[in-house]
């Protein structure tokens, strides 16, 4: 264990639990929207401060999480002690085709790629659970740590499903998109992974880079709705 | 806009999240050393460019981003099926017949 724990010599720069009190809270990469939100509208920024959008009537959400520990997992013909150690570390089953599995709200294990798999949890958490899962695997498995290359939008609400239509071109009618699939996809051109959380409310995980554009897009898209 | 089959995804997409990559089922030769220029010339650069039937390589780019072979026409558009890397397809023709381009018609006779 301290053996593996010791591999893993990046670390300085994550954030972990006996850490995390001293250390500033990681800006997201909408941060900048928030304090505008909060000084231009009623509805303000969410509970964290984090970009929140909502219209009156309740019918859509628009919000930020903070930022959240992301780790991508690949694993080709050892697949097998890759799902072992997933199941021994979180209890969790390695998810088939577009399908994801969660524990709890903060932990959810998404398929990627016949190969891949993206799993998220509180980001510090992710360096402790980096180590447990590299202790024990056993064979030619990859994680890498990119929390800090993502944002992920929370989009809900009984319009939700409207403002998916006309950004992306899957379908998201819930006999085809129901909850626990997850879909890489382009929303608006940028690319995305979309992932119905419960009926109505949905989870976006995009491109730091392409966070402020998909927002602006949202935003707009559900000014139908007078999102504010 | 029209829908491709990802094997790996095991759905249709639209085709925005694909990019063609280009002819499929190149075997890399055995011992480039004991090849002339020409034949080296050829493998590396020359593509055919066929009318009708053709197999390509292409990738779900914003999806699984996995390689996958497609049988398509490449007058009519129509895509005859896609299959996995490593795979193969006979789709009862003649081997020969998308470099004539006769697929086609006897396809639609």
């Amino acid at each position: 264990m301290s053996n593996k724990q010791a591999d893993v010599a990046v670390m300085d720069q994550y954030l972990r639990a006996d850490t995390a009190p001293a250390m500033e809270r990681p800006r997201t990469a909408l941060a900048h929207v928030a304090p505008a939100v909060r000084h231009a509208s009623e509805s303000g920024a969410g509970d964290d401060g984090n970009p929140a959008r909502h219209t009156a009537d309740g019918a859509l959400s628009l919000e930020e999480k903070p930022v959240t520990g992301l780790l991508t997992l690949r694993a080709g013909a050892h697949r097998e002690s890759l799902a072992t150690a997933l199941s021994a570390t979180l209890g969790l089953v390695l998810p088939e085709r577009l399908s994801s599995e969660s524990a709890g709200n903060e932990v959810c294990v998404r398929w990627m790629s016949p190969d891949e798999w993206l799993l998220s949890c509180p980001l510090q958490d992710a360096f402790d659970l980096e180590c447990r899962l590299r202790s024990a695997i056993d064979g030619h498995i990859a994680i890498v740590n990119v929390s800090g290359g993502y944002s992920i939008l929370n989009l809900s609400g009984s319009a939700a499903q409207n403002v998916l239509k006309k950004s992306t071109a899957y379908d998201v009618h819930p006999d085809n998109f129901m909850p626990g699939k997850v879909v890489n996809t382009l929303m608006a051109k940028a690319q995305v992974v979309l992932r119905c959380v419960e009926s109505d409310r949905y989870e976006i995980i995009v491109r730091r880079s392409f966070a402020d554009y998909l927002w602006l897009w949202l935003q707009r898209a559900g000014r139908e709705h007078d999102l504010r | 806009m029209f829908l491709i089959h990802c094997p790996y995804c095991a759905e249709h997409r639209e085709e925005d999240e694909f990019h063609a990559v280009g002819q499929a089922h190149l075997p890399r030769p055995p011992d480039p050393d004991a090849m002339t220029d020409e034949q080296w010339g050829d493998y590396l650069y020359f593509r055919k460019n066929p009318r009708g039937e053709h197999r390509e390589l292409w990738v779900h780019a914003a999806g699984c981003r996995k390689y996958f072979n497609v049988a398509r026409n490449t007058q009519t558009y129509e895509i005859y099926a896609t299959y996995k890397v490593g795979d193969t397809l006979d789709l009862g023709d003649d081997p020969q017949a998308g470099a004539t381009g006769s697929a086609l018609n006897r396809r639609s006779g």
